[in-house]
């Protein structure tokens, strides 16, 4: 029996390993670098699960123009919404005296002062500030006369209240564009309109670095929104504050045409009729179609994203509606990270 | 040739350009009146058009002259037909296409049947109204004569106390100490002044204090009038004769027995007298408290607060003893503030509701003109007046940043208003009509109920209690000084706290705790080397709990990364870098959880009682019924013990107030509450029978020392079988730190089987505004609805049914969030919808009780108000207390008030 020739054994395997540890390095340099996919869920509330909703894509590919990646917002140097805090911004906006405090089953304490022209409640745990008018806003767009403000003019009265009242710096402000509302009949709330019937003016901030808007569930409630009357005097002020908002280093696969495409159907319906529908009260069958025109990138604040803040499409439209004679405004919401399909 | 062009008379004179330059003027002078801007000028200043064209001597000048040319009341209005006026203008005027207005959905347009039946309902809601503005008119009148009355009965007990110390001798002798103000060149000169000019003196303090207080948010009227008032005042203390003197004077004397046995034998004018005191000291705390909060009065008299001065009394001349006359310093102004506010009064039923206030202060205006008409106007040495001089003098005593006007001592208007003797008439304006004058009354019994009333105030407390309410008003001028101490105090027990958190230790765990996610997403994600560096992590967190850094183990990490090829490197940096990322974001919000804990929910923060309706920073209240129940029909005759406990949360409850009220509800419609029995009263441990209910009203409640009510109600057979009987308990009281406190406590019991599933009463307390009702044009056209405004966000909304709560937080049109309560209504199943809350109390699936609180009112954003909806049934009578006229929408209160 021939001798083993362990010598000529050890080389052999050095050289597999070598020639091993090559391919694995160029094959691994061969790889295409795909980026991970983004695995955190998302938290819409979406009235209509279980069910499909009639959704139609009217948007053509030629219109879809997004990034192929994108970052997430993380809420970085967080900043604690504390009683100081707190009671610096009431004392900024005229308020000495103490609260109430209520004890919200869900939300934890809420403070609440009430003054004569104003009140300001705030929401420590979800770092919700409101500041607004305690008169109707009926009755304050009937008294405001149109001093022809422009807009820059609300610009610098929004930025002189959210410096000096709410204490937050200006070189941290994005400013995300008007909002227009009037007083319509018919409606619980405000109703959108264009910039010339406007009657209350919506300017819309945000603390984030990234292009694209911070919008709460409620798609036309920015991160930070404030209203003015035609004559400067403000309506409200809501925000969600205590942070600032950073993104991530890694970036993400944002869904491709394809993906968006066979995916729209899976996208959640959070307004109809610029909000002023009750969506729980609606059945699904009693929305008969949504054609979806046009769609925007947004980062979504979903008050429960545990500092992760993802982008979506804000699917914007219009829906058959039973009980409305003529098409109503609908808005959806489709996570914009691959993967995705259905919060 | 005049520099200035003549001021038009009347806008119709006026073209665009001169109507601009009006309005820009206007907004130059007055920016913080017109919006956010900052304080407006001066009065004093002259004021002159941009274009150089029309001038006016000062900036009152230019306010006069725009509010007449307007025909407004205010700067705000008078900016407002400004505008109109401009928009007016031919130029303006150019054709414009006006598209045909939007159609509404056809969802919100009534069908013609529809709209008939709401026309008719229409026309009658309209003569009912007319018919209510009547009799509201017609009780407004009366009630007005009422007060008049009171003030007439009032004036005629002075005039009879008036003759009676002509008759016995109007005159004492006072002799005060109090200590001297340091030496201060400037103050000095300040007196000097004062003493040479007293006229001219007081309008130069004044034009000195318009420009400090034009800091704060106030309209000019109520500028220009506090400006007077302190002028007054600094003038009266820079000659020796501060408010605060005047009051311990006053209380001297109303305090001694002999003198005014002596002066005043008859037992009713002593009291009578008393009272006038009480009155009297209320007017010069105001005054004393509103110069005091822009200038430092101790460096001009030498006198910080009441127990500096000492004052003795005589009813014989002495030396070194001041003559005061009794008539003449005490009952004749009291007489003649009387006349003034029964003239006025007299005039406030023509008076809109927005008018009176203004009104109020033009009085007041006038009053204190008058006042300053009176000094010497011509100088009374032979030195010259030097006007620079008392600037000066003035800039010495001005407080650097003036007090924020604390919100506990009324408004500074409620403060004029009391300061200039008007105090009683706005008290009851304010009781009467709802408007918020921001008055504060210690004397409000002689608001309410007339003389004897008013009387019994003052016999209760006595003289020396006078002299203590009014050391504690003023003390209460200081009350942003104690809330900064208490805030410094609060400020080092937060950093206390924060030194006893084991920060080290927290860090360890964060790191420990770290670990086990990102072993588990690497188990999870099958990266072994993450897991790995999981494992390792965990080892590390362990590990710096013997004492390895956390700098260390970023070093460790370094030089593993470090000691890797290039290859693997990319693999492994990725977790790394992910876990290094992360980890200054888990690690803050971990401190940001655990240090929440420490401070945000503080001890005794308030909580939702099923018992509480009204909570209150500053009063605890509870009610609760012994035996709780439920009772069935075969427990009657049924006797039930309820105990009230009341606690000061803060400082002591003074000038309290007990509201009791009692609901039956039951099949056959409302039912009367039985009559209270073995009612005892009294702090805790020593509880006494008292007889009556409410009981006699302590005069303070302590925080030390609850005070508890108890008093037991039997219900009998006949009245009470399927019954829910709702007892609220409300207390009103001024607490150290805020006036008017108010809490309240309902108990409620259940007996058989009533019909709490069916809507029943109202789901807030007070009196308040429909603005809109089931079919109402706003947004109510296709429910049953109605919306309850002229609502305080905060105020605590109850169920009208028992059920099963929903709570939805939404964006949609019910925003933020609002709770169905659903039950079964006499067979069909119904919902109770409640919209618009700022918190809840309840939670989805929670069984609620009729009369449960659900939460705290809110705004969706266009106005606080309360949605109140019913799904399934039509809300109507008797599910609701009244009946409501359909299809309106009004802000102004054309739909109605509930209850």
């Amino acid at each position: 029996m021939q001798k083993i020739n362990f010598r000529l054994i050890i080389l052999g395997l050095v050289i597999v390993s070598i020639l091993s540890i090559i391919f694995i390095f160029f094959n691994a340099q061969k790889t295409p670098s795909n980026p991970e996919k983004f695995q955190q869920s998302l938290n819409i509330p979406n009235y209509f699960q279980g069910t499909t909703l009639p959704i139609k894509n009217d948007i053509k590919s030629s219109e879809f123009n997004y990034p192929t990646t994108l970052p997430y917002l993380q809420q970085n140097n967080l900043t604690i919404f504390n009683d100081t805090t707190i009671t610096n911004i009431a004392s900024n906006l005229g308020f000495t005296d103490q609260p109430q405090i209520f004890d919200d089953a869900q939300k934890g304490r809420v403070l609440i002062w009430s003054g004569d022209k104003y009140s300001l409640t705030v929401t420590p745990k979800d770092n919700i500030i409101q500041f607004s008018s305690n008169s109707t806003a009926r009755i304050l767009v009937q008294n405001a006369i149109d001093k022809q403000l422009s807009d820059s003019d609300f610009t610098t009265l929004a930025e002189i209240f959210l410096t000096n009242k709410i204490n937050l710096n200006k070189s941290d402000l994005k400013f995300a564009g008007f909002t227009y509302y009037k007083i319509q009949n018919g409606v619980e709330y405000l109703a959108k309109t264009d910039k010339d019937s406007s009657q209350i003016i919506q300017l819309n901030y945000s603390e984030s670095p990234s292009k694209y808007p911070v919008l709460t569930t409620n798609p036309e409630q920015s991160q930070i929104s404030i209203q003015f009357l035609k004559d400067g005097s403000m309506l409200t002020f809501t925000a969600n504050l205590g942070y600032q908002l950073d993104e991530s280093a890694n970036q993400y696969p944002i869904k491709n045409w394809s993906q968006f495409s066979s995916e729209i159907k899976n996208s959640v319906l959070v307004s109809l009729n610029d909000n002023n529908v009750n969506l729980p009260d609606l059945k699904a069958s009693d929305v008969q179609s949504i054609d979806i025109n046009k769609a925007s990138l947004v980062y979504l604040l979903d008050f429960s994203n545990q500092g992760v803040i993802q982008p979506v499409f804000l699917l914007e439209g219009q829906a058959v509606v039973v009980g409305f004679s003529s098409p109503v405004n609908a808005s959806l919401y489709l996570p914009a990270f691959e993967g995705f399909n259905q919060p | 040739m005049a520099k200035y062009l003549p001021l038009p008379k009347s806008l119709a004179e006026c073209d665009r350009r001169t109507v601009q330059s009006f309005i820009d003027i206007v907004a130059n002078s007055f920016p913080s009146d017109l919006s956010l801007g900052e304080a407006n000028k001066p009065i004093n200043e002259p004021a002159i058009t941009f274009d150089g064209k029309y001038h006016w001597a000062t900036n009152k000048d230019l306010l006069i002259y725009i509010t007449d040319i307007t025909n407004t009341g205010s700067i705000r209005d008078a900016d407002r037909v400004l505008y109109q006026t401009l928009t007016k203008a031919p130029e303006y005027t150019t054709p414009t296409f006006t598209g045909a207005p939007e159609p509404e959905a056809k969802a919100n347009i009534p069908g013609a049947a529809t709209r008939e039946e709401q026309e008719k309902l229409r026309a009658e809601r309209e003569a009912k109204l007319k018919e209510t503005q009547v009799e509201s008119k017609q009780a407004v009148e009366a009630s007005i004569k009422k007060q008049q009355e009171i003030y007439l009965q009032q004036k005629a007990a002075a005039e009879k106390l008036k003759t009676e110390l002509e008759k016995n001798g109007s005159k004492v002798y006072v002799k005060i100490e109090k200590p001297e103000p340091g030496e201060n060149a400037q103050v000095d000169s300040l007196k000097e002044q004062s003493e040479i000019n007293p006229q001219n003196f007081v309008n130069d303090t004044a034009k000195h204090s318009q420009a400090k207080i034009s800091t704060e948010k106030l309209s000019v009227d109520e500028i220009g009038v506090a400006s007077k008032q302190i002028g007054l005042t600094i003038n009266e203390t820079a000659t020796g004769n501060s408010p605060l003197i005047q009051i311990a004077v006053i209380n001297k004397i109303a305090s001694d027995p002999a003198l005014l046995k002596k002066l005043i034998p008859n037992a009713v004018d002593q009291q009578q007298f008393k009272d006038i005191v009480s009155i009297l000291t209320d007017q010069k705390t105001s005054q004393y408290e509103l110069a005091k909060a822009f200038y430092d009065l101790s460096k001009v008299d030498g006198v910080s607060n009441m127990k500096d001065i000492k004052v003795e009394i005589s009813s014989v001349p002495q030396s070194g003893f001041k003559e005061f006359d009794l008539n003449q310093q005490i009952v004749t102004p009291h007489i003649e503030s009387l006349d003034q506010s029964i003239n006025l009064a007299g005039t406030i039923k023509d008076f809109s509701v927005d008018e009176i206030k203004s009104q109020l202060l033009l009085a007041v205006g006038k009053d204190l003109s008058s006042q300053v008409a009176k000094l010497p106007a011509e100088s009374l040495a032979a030195r010259a007046y030097n006007s620079e001089l008392v600037q000066l003098g003035l800039s010495s005593i001005g407080l650097v940043k003036a007090a924020p006007w604390v919100a506990a001592e009324g408004s500074l208007f409620g403060r004029i208003a009391v300061g200039s003797g008007y105090g009683p008439l706005a008290g009851f304006v304010q009781t009467k009509t709802g408007i918020n004058l921001g008055v504060k009354l210690a004397a409000k019994t002689t608001v309410e109920t007339g003389v004897k009333a008013g009387a019994s105030t003052a016999a209760k407390t006595g003289a020396k209690a006078l002299v203590s309410k009014a050391t504690a008003a003023l003390g209460s001028t200081f009350a942003p000084i104690v809330g900064t101490i208490i805030g410094w105090v609060s400020g080092e027990l937060l950093v206390k706290i924060a030194e006893k958190i084991p920060w080290k230790k927290l860090k360890e765990y964060s790191i420990a705790i770290l670990a086990l996610p990102v072993v588990l997403s690497g188990l999870i994600f099958r990266i072994p080397l993450m897991t790995m560096g999981g494992l390792g992590l965990g080892a590390v967190g362990l590990g710096a709990a013997s004492g390895i850094t956390l700098n260390n183990f970023f070093r460790r990490i370094g030089d593993i990364l470090a000691a890797l090829g290039t290859a693997l490197l990319i693999r492994i940096a990725t977790p790394v870098v992910v876990i290094l990322l992360i980890l200054p974001v888990i690690v803050a919000l971990i401190l940001f959880i655990i240090n929440s804990g420490a401070y945000i929910v503080p001890q005794g923060s308030l909580s939702f009682n099923a018992g509480q309706t009204v909570i209150s920073p500053y009063i605890d209240v509870q009610k609760v019924a012994s035996p709780p129940g439920p009772f069935q029909n075969s427990n009657l005759p049924l006797t039930v013990q309820y105990q009230i406990t009341i606690k000061a949360k803060k400082g002591p409850l003074t000038s309290i107030n007990f509201l009791p009220t009692c609901s039956v509800t039951k099949k056959s419609g409302s039912g009367v509450c039985p009559p209270e029995t073995n009612v005892k009263a009294g702090p805790e441990g020593s509880l006494k029978d008292v007889g009556s209910f409410p009981p006699p009203i302590p005069t303070t409640i302590t925080p030390d020392t609850s005070y508890i009510i108890t008093y037991t109600q039997t219900y009998d057979p006949g009245n009470f079988q399927d019954s829910f009987v709702t007892d609220t308990f409300t207390v009103k009281a001024d607490s150290t730190e805020k006036r008017g406190a108010e809490a309240a406590a309902s108990a409620g019991i259940k007996i058989g089987n009533p019909p709490d599933t069916c809507p029943s009463g109202w789901p807030v307390g007070g009196r308040r505004m429909i603005t809109q009702t089931p079919g109402g044009s706003y947004s109510h056209q296709n429910i049953e609805a109605m919306d309850i405004g002229t609502l305080p966000i905060g105020t605590p909304v109850h169920s009208t049914t028992s059920g099963t709560a929903t709570v939805v937080y939404t964006s949609g049109p019910y925003r933020p969030v609002y709770v169905d309560i659903s039950s079964l209504c006499n067979g069909k199943q119904i919902r109770v919808r409640y919209a618009h809350f700022s918190a809840v109390a309840v939670k989805t699936g929670q069984q609620v009780v009729m009369g449960q609180l659900l939460g705290a009112s809110g705004t969706e954003g266009s106005g606080p108000h309360l949605h109140y909806e019913f799904i399934g049934i039509r809300m109507d009578v008797p599910y609701i207390p009244k009946s409501i006229p359909r299809g309106c929408s009004n802000d102004t209160g054309l739909c109605g008030y509930i209850p």
